[in-house]
């Protein structure tokens, strides 16, 4: 049987954040991300493109609706609970690439192994050492992040996100602190690592011209989302015309 | 941690356990050699006839004097234990008692040639009396042992005022007025001005003799396994007899009480030490929790539960603790044998080789130290644990 399920459903999620004034992040957003989609993100800041992934990646809770996690409704799980999903089906990717500067490339690429386990399975370790080598950082298992340059390091960040086999890799700017041809780089790598591995990969970009690159294009503005189409289906002049 | 941090925290518990193994061995070294001096050379507990206070003339019998003023003269009624070998007897079956040491003692005076000296003289058996007071390393010159009815040990601020030497001749009149003739065969210093200046021992039966008092004595010196249960064997004493019974607790109040001070003094500045190490590190750790807040939401966003991280600081806590505890009791140990290596040539305290700071070390020190510093570092890192535990992945990434 072919599990059709979303790998994530928003349902009327809202999201506010301050006591007082509230200021409205999220207004009763529906969104769902199917298996093996690649979908980008775009909007002004301030639109609610970060707080939508942190959301959606069970980093953060709604203040009001649902999200569903491969079927789970999170709304019911305690932090522990909750933190095992996020470990299990989702990987983070952000701006800047946070590898713990004490340990190596390799083991920041195996932390959520560990995380998950205190002794992972040696074929769960292969397989990032090889996913190392996919990215091009075969030879850099034994640096320490701050011997690599920036797109090795967030090529290292993009492993280490993968290290779980999740479901759904979320990326936050993922290009934003590389320059135009390191951006671009990432950008390719992350649009074949979900051709060859079927991992769905969500990201929200600044950048229209990697953004129309993406096969879903998901525009938000206000806390909602004024647009969701397939790429392919929209002339690229109508997305260079909404700004 | 990184550099600098780990050895800043692990350095501060170090000190900390550094200063209590120092210090504990330093007060106890100093109240040893205190409690040495002051009790080692004197009886844990001591039995004496009970001295009558001085009766008014008209109530002795064949007396006449009516008059309030008119006082029986003290020194006529002799103060004597007739019963002491029973008692004697009964005190050494006590658990608690050591030694007893029939004793003799009465004032008197001694002369050489034209000096004469006021002296307290106490007529012992010598092998009985060394079961009961320290002399180890009192004797100055000459042999204890050999005082008997032709020899006596003497002072060594008498043997001075007297000029005399081990060898030397003595005359000991007691205020019964009986005087003998002894050879001087030990000089003694047992670190009190009083008995240095006036004690002269002699033989049990020479003493009798002096004193007149035919075969009983006038104390029984009593010597207890441990020199703090002095005040209980008093109490059993006082159960069987109706004699002055005195421990050495009872008439050193005030030095008692001193090294009560001591202690609590001590005992103090220990605990504010430890604090201050806690403090310190509680710090460090807090400040290391900020700095790695953007790692601790990453780890978070990567499904690392509260409790995981949690345990990563409470565990670096506890390292640190570990890691001090050794480091400070390791130089803690070391410089206290140091201590103690450094000898003043020539002084005595507390009955051995005086050092220039008294140390008495004990393996429990660097035990309760350690102990406490793991605790220490464990709870030192409560606080910044339950920071890092409670910090919000997103915040810590946003800010990071």
């Amino acid at each position: 049987m072919v599990d059709d399920r979303p790998i994530v459903q928003a349902v009327e999620v809202s999201k506010s954040y301050g006591s007082g004034v509230k200021t409205w992040a999220l207004r009763g957003v529906d969104f769902r991300i199917e298996a093996g989609e690649f979908v980008a993100i775009v909007g002004a800041s301030g639109s609610g493109k970060s707080t939508l992934l942190n959301v959606l990646g069970a980093l953060d809770r709604p203040s009001s609706g649902r999200i569903f996690i491969d079927g789970v409704d999170t709304s019911r799980l305690d932090d522990t609970a909750l933190a095992a999903v996020r470990g299990d089906a989702i990987g983070f990717v952000f701006q800047f690439h946070y590898l713990l500067s004490e340990f190596t490339i390799l083991e920041n690429a195996l932390m959520p192994l560990w995380i998950r386990s205190e002794r992972p399975k040696p074929e769960h370790v292969d397989w990032v050492k090889e996913l190392l080598h996919r990215v091009g950082l075969g030879d850099r298992l034994k640096s320490r992040p701050g011997e690599l340059s920036g797109g090795q390091q967030q090529r290292a960040a993009i492993v280490r996100a993968l290290a779980n086999r999740p479901k759904l890799i979320l990326a936050d700017e993922p290009t934003g602190n590389l320059d135009s041809q390191n951006g671009a780089m990432v950008f390719d790598l992350l649009t074949e690592l979900n051709g060859e591995l079927g991992t769905a990969f969500m990201l929200v970009t600044h950048d229209d011209r990697l953004a129309q690159r993406a096969r879903r294009i998901v525009a938000m503005g206000d806390g909602m989302i004024v647009a969701d189409y397939e790429v392919d289906l929209v002339e690229a002049e109508a997305l260079a015309a909404r700004g | 941690m990184s550099h600098g941090q780990t050895e800043l925290t692990v350095g501060a518990v170090a000190v900390g356990v550094l200063l209590v193994v120092f210090l504990s061995s330093l007060i106890n070294g100093l109240q040893v050699g205190l409690v040495e001096d002051v009790v080692g050379s004197i009886p844990h507990v001591t039995i004496e006839a009970a001295t009558p206070g001085a009766k008014p003339l008209w109530q002795v019998p064949g007396r006449s004097c009516n008059a309030v003023t008119c006082l029986e003269k003290i020194s006529t009624r002799s103060k004597r234990i007739e019963d002491w070998e029973r008692i004697r007897s009964a005190v050494l079956r006590m658990p608690a008692v050591k030694a007893v040491s029939p004793a003799v003692e009465g004032d008197g005076m001694v002369t050489r040639g034209a000096k004469t000296v006021g002296a307290r003289i106490v007529g012992v058996i010598p092998d009985e009396q060394a079961r009961v007071v320290s002399l180890k390393n009192r004797i100055v010159e000459g042999d204890f042992f050999s005082v008997d009815e032709q020899n006596v040990a003497i002072g060594n601020k008498m043997a001075t005022d007297l000029g005399v030497r081990p060898g030397s001749s003595v005359r000991v009149t007691s205020n019964q007025g009986v005087t003998q003739t002894y050879r001087v065969a030990a000089i003694f210093d047992f670190g009190v001005e009083q008995a240095n200046e006036s004690t002269v021992y002699v033989g049990l039966h020479s003493a009798q003799a002096m004193f007149k008092i035919g075969k009983d004595v006038t104390t029984l010196n009593v010597r207890g396994k441990r020199m703090f249960d002095a005040n209980s064997i008093a109490e059993q004493v006082r159960g069987i007899t109706h004699l002055t019974v005195t421990s050495w607790m009872e008439s050193n109040l005030s030095f008692l009480d001193t090294l009560r001070m001591q202690n609590t003094a001590a005992g103090v500045i220990q605990a504010m030490t430890l604090l201050a190490s806690a403090f310190g590190v509680a710090s460090v750790m807090i400040v290391f929790v900020v700095q790695k807040s953007k790692d601790i939401g990453i780890l978070k966003s990567m499904g690392a539960t509260s409790w995981q991280i949690r345990r990563i600081f409470i565990l670096e806590g506890l390292g640190v603790g570990l890691g001090g505890a050794l480091i400070g009791s390791g130089i803690g140990t070391g410089l206290c044998y140091l201590a103690k290596s450094l000898v003043i040539p020539g002084q005595m305290f507390g009955g051995k080789q005086a050092t220039i700071v008294p140390m008495q070390f004990d393996m429990t020190y660097v035990l309760i130290a350690s102990v406490v510093a793991m605790a220490m570092g464990l709870l030192s890192s409560v606080v910044p644990a339950h920071r890092a535990a409670k910090l919000d992945p997103v915040e810590a990434i946003r800010r990071g």
